[in-house]
């Protein structure tokens, strides 16, 4: 754990005390008074552990109003408009490899993925030696500047033992401990790659996923109508109800499944007293606003029977202050058998008090002690219920990165045991799979860093030209092992987020940012609505459906269509390949990826600029290969012509 | 050049040949004014594509091991003025020109300063070719934390500390302590030994580290740019993160006052103004004033009676931007409040220098809407060129100054030479150089803010405003003491002297 003083100032008269709330990169979020100091500055001292961590601040005890800091917020922000705390180091080595997942993958049994980067440009060749001194070549897969990204597919053979030998024609030298060269090689030299593990190199759902947030989807006929239920179409807020329901869900089923994606992700079902649902009151049962377990039941039955599979939200961190064990605690106090279920800072408990851990200070959501095995064993048993019984088909974990390691990995493991390809994906909002998929054995996480890093900065913020974005597009996927990667999801929207299409103002950029999406390992998600490019209602996100001008060959609907077409086509493709950048011209703004899995490879040929560009693909095709157009407009004698803001997909074979 | 002792200066950027900022000003001038009595060497970093003014150089190559690695550096070696500069570049050229500070780096905002290592590497680099160049050392002065990387292999100056036949001393001036470079414990391992051992007994003493840590704690002398930042420092009231590596050390902190050149910021002197005027014809500056009412569109009717407040510098926290806008607030409620009192007073305001964030960001988007509320008395131009700059000292009646802090602040110092009254925060060298006019003790020669506040602001400018409206003889008065003080390098540097004299005879109270 780092300490970092933090010092804040702004000439304002009116501010009695400043109060700091922390999110750091691992761990629950916590709020500290900072002191004022005799020159009049605030300042505080915290505990924060590697990585990206957040704070915001409060004035005065405002806490229903974040104060933005505007000396730090000039620059930095997120994508709540927090200030990161930077707590890592950027490597600047020979070689930068470490032999750990993330840069070591299993693509499947018997094929092995190895990343590394390199730092100087005189390292123009890298190799990895066998025992038997058995040399292969990794290959670049993008080159900025001196900087190298560099992997190798190595198909497992009897081999052991291995070695990493860097260098150019004239020196090379072995990479040893810490990144440190030698030119003699010695028994140290060698390592062993990793053990090979099921959980972590099946593809458990290849293909899309499709977003509902049930309350805004879907309000069916058959819904009873309740007065506090908003008009549908509304302007949406944080807590009123608009009435969609699982039924709703069912009636839609068909459309959804036209669409070519291969799960539905489900935000939070059981029952709670909030229109979103991470407030829990039950975890065994479905809120009765949406419908019963029963629904539920033909629910998970429908979706399989179409060949999909669900995956449900689950907020295991915090619960609804009507919980049971809390309701009991609030009434009895040191004398409930619930005391140890949460966190009390003092007794008597109460509501208005906030004596308790609650999440990012909401105080209607107590955190729970996952110190006390009966909560975790009490947590764990509510997900299997839902295994068991109603045979769902994966968790997305609410706030992952807050909930200590030992209590992910016995949940995930307990998941596993009872269903061993269950998908499991955390939340996380730091860019940091390690934990979540390397240690604990989960799938992979929202990729929050990818949607920042490269799309907001690109399509929105419009901070970074082309060689930006794939120089942090590169940089993420060297980040993440393969296998977090491409199970980890990728968006441009959810329900914590505006809607990508109300942030930009050229149709355009959304089909090219959707083209390069799905063009970065992962498994992309579509957030409801964004197959009729649904707009937010002004100043807030979570609006509802708009089924009146639903249309199916809506030229979004269409695009998806095809794009998830030819995912399910090519999936080997996209769920095995290995990613590079081809082609990279920051003038003329053309991007060419490149996804290549055994013989096939598929090229995004992605014109970045506002001008037609015309492209020869005699540059990118070697001799004796095929190719063939999968999306976009027709190639004449190998010579593509690409209108603004175009994508062409095209797939090269033997 | 035979003076047979020599001071190296290690310093990332060095004007006229790479300057980001005061900094490189600062490393332009000081090694010419030491020259009078020591031989001295400038070492930098050559910015591939960004270098001005170099000629006449020769180029070598040296090498430096790096982890194992023999890497071939580069060095461009020129004399000018008597003083020898290395700029010293890797075998990598862009690595150092990808890595300065650019705000307007479209590029990449996040990616300003990829690795710290390439400054430890830095200072490797530096020691290897002063031990190989350099006869007869007496002194290294490492110019802010880029340069700190020195302190980092202490073996190496031990070499040098045994070949040079004068009691050899380094030090570290601080330009500013805002700027640190972070080393987090993450990276350790990868380090050399020498840095990684050094950074780790820091760590554990501090439970952080930066390469500025590691030279206040390894450095012989710890120097700064004024005598009151290295009584904020010491104390610690300077509003810094990680003082405690200031706060711990017993060494003492040396204040050494900058100068101002006043060859080139003299109104007398000034290549850009036409119309040029010293203390006995400072009416002059009424020329300058009706042309910047000109361009800004200011109604020139009263001349006389309106006064032109300018603020200038780059448009950042420490500078005191915040006083000028609301960050918190699309509305800008409180800052129009605080214009419609402000200009009540009959005054006008120009804001001028290169804001933080660049022309995309907050400070901008906001100065530029209150420029458009207030078209009739408030200007703001984000493009900082020196011209403009003359011809606005030339113009102002008065000059705001409300940083947060300050080491030295040179604004201050070309505006009183320019006749032009300073109000300021009194922090930093704002307090050594500017006497407040309600200070009897001495000749006055500005204001201070009462408070670092925006209402702090307003109450200062509001009796200042009273004193140049109502009291003009009283006005001229501090006029004529501020165009007769006397910061220049000339006089200043003779601190320096009497510091290096002591340093030499191993006598200078370090504790």
């Amino acid at each position: 754990m780092l300490k970092e003083i933090i010092i804040f100032d702004e000439g304002r008269d009116d501010i009695e005390n400043i109060t700091i709330g922390i999110f750091p990169a691992k761990g629950r979020y916590y709020r500290k008074n900072m002191s004022k100091n005799d020159s009049g500055f605030f300042h505080v001292e915290v505990d924060l552990p590697h990585g990206i961590s957040y704070y915001h601040l409060y004035l005065n005890n405002d806490f229903l109003k974040e104060y933005i800091d505007i000396n730090t917020s000039i620059a930095n922000h997120d994508l709540k408009s927090r200030v990161p705390i930077v707590l890592k180091s950027d490597i600047f080595n020979h070689i930068f490899f470490k032999n750990e997942d993330r840069f070591i993958s299993y693509v499947h049994k018997d094929l092995i993925e190895v990343k590394l980067i390199s730092y100087y440009s005189w390292i123009n060749r890298i190799i990895l030696v066998d025992e038997k001194l058995q040399e292969f070549d990794f290959h670049v897969s993008f080159k900025n500047e001196n900087k190298k990204y560099w992997y190798i597919r190595y198909k497992k053979g009897d081999a052991k033992k291995f070695a990493i030998k860097f260098g150019d024609r004239d020196r090379m030298y072995w990479l040893i401990e810490n990144n440190k060269a030698t030119s003699n090689i010695e028994e140290s030299t060698f390592f062993e790659f990793p053990e090979f593990s099921q959980n972590q190199s099946e593809i458990n759902i290849s293909g899309a996923g499709y977003q509902i947030f049930p309350d805004r989807f879907c309000k069916s006929k058959k819904q009873t109508e309740n007065k506090i239920f908003y008009t549908w179409g509304s302007q949406p807020d944080t807590y009123t109800y608009f009435g969609g329901d699982i039924q709703g869900i069912l009636d839609k089923l068909p459309i959804i499944k036209r669409l070519g994606v291969k799960f539905i992700y489900l935000n939070p079902v059981f029952f709670s007293k909030s229109a979103h649902r991470y407030d829990t009151i039950n975890y065994r049962k479905i809120d009765p606003i949406i419908g019963t377990n029963a629904d539920f039941r033909k629910l998970v039955d429908k979706i399989h029977s179409l060949g999909l599979k669900i995956i449900v939200d689950i907020s295991i961190n915090h619960c609804s202050t009507d919980f049971i064990p809390f309701k009991h605690l609030l009434k009895y106090n040191e004398k409930s058998k619930y005391k140890d279920w949460f966190i009390i800072y003092n007794f008597p408990v109460s509501i208005n008090c906030e004596n308790y851990s609650c999440w990012q200070g909401y105080k209607e959501l107590p955190q729970f002690n996952f110190n006390n095995l009966e909560v975790q064993d009490y947590l764990i048993e509510s997900a299997l219920y839902w295994l068991k019984k109603y045979d769902i088909d994966g968790w997305r974990v609410d706030v992952s990165d807050e909930i200590p390691d030992q209590f992910l990995y016995k949940f995930i493991k307990a998941n596993r045991r009872i269903k061993r390809d269950i998908l499991l994906i955390g939340e996380n909002l730091h860019n940091d799979s390690t934990d979540f998929v390397c240690n604990n054995g989960g799938d992979g996480i929202t990729a929050y860093g990818l949607y920042q890093e490269v799309f907001m900065l690109y399509f929105v913020e419009k901070k970074i030209n082309l060689n930006g974005l794939a120089e942090n597009l590169v940089d993420y996927i060297y980040t993440h092992s393969f296998n977090a990667l491409r199970k980890s999801w990728v968006f441009l929207s959810n329900h914590d987020l505006p809607r990508f299409c109300s942030l930009i103002n050229d149709d355009a950029d959304f089909y090219l940012a959707f083209c390069l999406l799905y063009a970065i390992p992962g498994t992309p998600i579509l957030f409801f609505g964004e197959e009729i490019m649904l707009n937010d209602h002004p100043g807030y996100n979570r609006c509802s459906m708009n089924w009146d001008n639903y249309k199916l060959d809506h030229p979004s609907f269409s695009f998806f269509k095809k794009m998830n077409e030819i995912r399910n086509q090519f999936k080997d493709i996209f769920d095995n390949g290995d990613f590079n950048i081809l082609y990279l011209d920051c003038k003329k703004n053309l991007f060419i990826i490149s996804r290549k899995y055994m013989n096939n490879e598929i090229c995004f040929i992605l014109n970045f600029s506002e001008e037609e560009l015309n492209f020869n693909l005699d540059s990118i095709i070697n001799q004796g290969k095929k190719y063939r157009l999968l999306f976009g407009d027709p190639i004449n004698n190998n010579h593509i012509k690409l209108i603004r803001k175009k994508a062409n997909l095209i797939l090269i074979y033997h | 050049m035979n003076k047979n002792k020599t001071i190296v200066h290690i310093a990332y950027e060095v004007a006229p040949f790479y300057k980001k900022g005061g900094l490189g000003d600062v490393v332009s001038a000081l090694p010419k004014y030491l020259s009078q009595k020591y031989d001295n060497v400038v070492v930098s970093i050559y910015y591939k594509g960004l270098m001005n003014c170099l000629e006449n150089y020769s180029t070598h190559d040296f090498i430096v091991e790096l982890q194992g690695i023999e890497y071939k550096f580069k060095y461009y070696y020129l004399i000018r003025n008597n003083i020898e500069y290395y700029f010293l570049n890797m075998e990598d050229e862009f690595v150092y020109s990808n890595n300065v500070f650019d705000n307007f780096n479209g590029d990449n905002p996040y990616k300003n300063l990829s690795s710290i290592v390439i400054f430890l590497y830095f200072g490797k680099a530096a020691l290897t070719l002063i031990q190989s160049r350099i006869n007869n050392l007496m002194l290294l002065m490492c110019h802010d934390w880029h340069a700190a990387g020195v302190f980092a292999y202490p073996s190496i100056i031990k070499k040098i500390v045994g070949k040079s036949n004068l009691l050899v001393s380094t030090s570290i001036l601080i330009h500013n302590y805002e700027h640190q470079g972070n080393i987090y414990d993450d990276i350790f391992p990868f380090l050399e030994d020498e840095p990684h051992i050094l950074l780790k007994d820091l760590y554990s003493k501090f439970g952080s580290a930066s390469l500025l840590g590691l030279a206040i704690e390894h450095a012989d002398y710890i120097l700064t740019v004024s005598e009151n930042y290295a009584q904020e420092l010491k104390k610690g009231i300077a509003p810094h993160e990680n003082l405690k590596f200031i706060l711990n050390t017993r060494k003492k902190i040396i204040g050494l006052q900058n100068g101002v050149d006043y060859n080139i910021w003299h109104p007398n002197r000034s290549i850009y103004l036409s119309k040029k005027y010293n203390i006995d014809s400072s009416e002059n500056k009424k020329y300058y004033k009706q042309l910047i009412f000109q361009k800004c569109g200011f109604d020139q009717k009263k001349l006389d009676e309106v006064p032109l407040i300018l603020f200038m510098g780059r448009l950042t926290r420490q500078k005191g931007i915040n006083l000028f806008f609301d960050g918190n607030n699309e509305n800008q409620d409180y800052a129009i409040e605080f214009y419609k009192k402000l200009f009540d007073l009959g005054i006008k305001l120009f804001v001028y220098g290169n804001p933080s964030g660049g022309i995309n960001g907050k400070i901008h988007t906001s100065l530029s809407f209150l420029q458009e509320k207030f078209k009739d008395s408030f200007y703001y131009d984000p493009y900082y060129n020196e011209e403009t700059a003359h011809n606005l000292l030339a113009a102002a009646d008065i000059t705001l100054l409300p940083s947060l802090f300050e080491p030295c602040g040179l604004v201050q110092l070309y505006s009183m030479a320019f006749g032009a009254i300073p109000i300021v925060t009194p922090v930093g060298g704002l307090k050594d150089s500017v006497k407040c006019f309600y200070d009897e003790r001495q000749k006055p020669t500005g204001f201070y803010l009462k408070s670092f506040s925006r209402n702090g602001l307003y109450e200062s400018i509001k009796k200042t405003v009273e004193i140049y409206k109502n009291f003009p003889e009283i006005w001229n008065e501090i006029k004529k003491n501020a165009m007769e003080e006397n910061f220049a390098w000339e006089k200043n540097v003779q601190n320096y002297f009497n510091f290096i004299d002591s340093v030499q005879v191993g006598n200078y109270n370090v504790v």
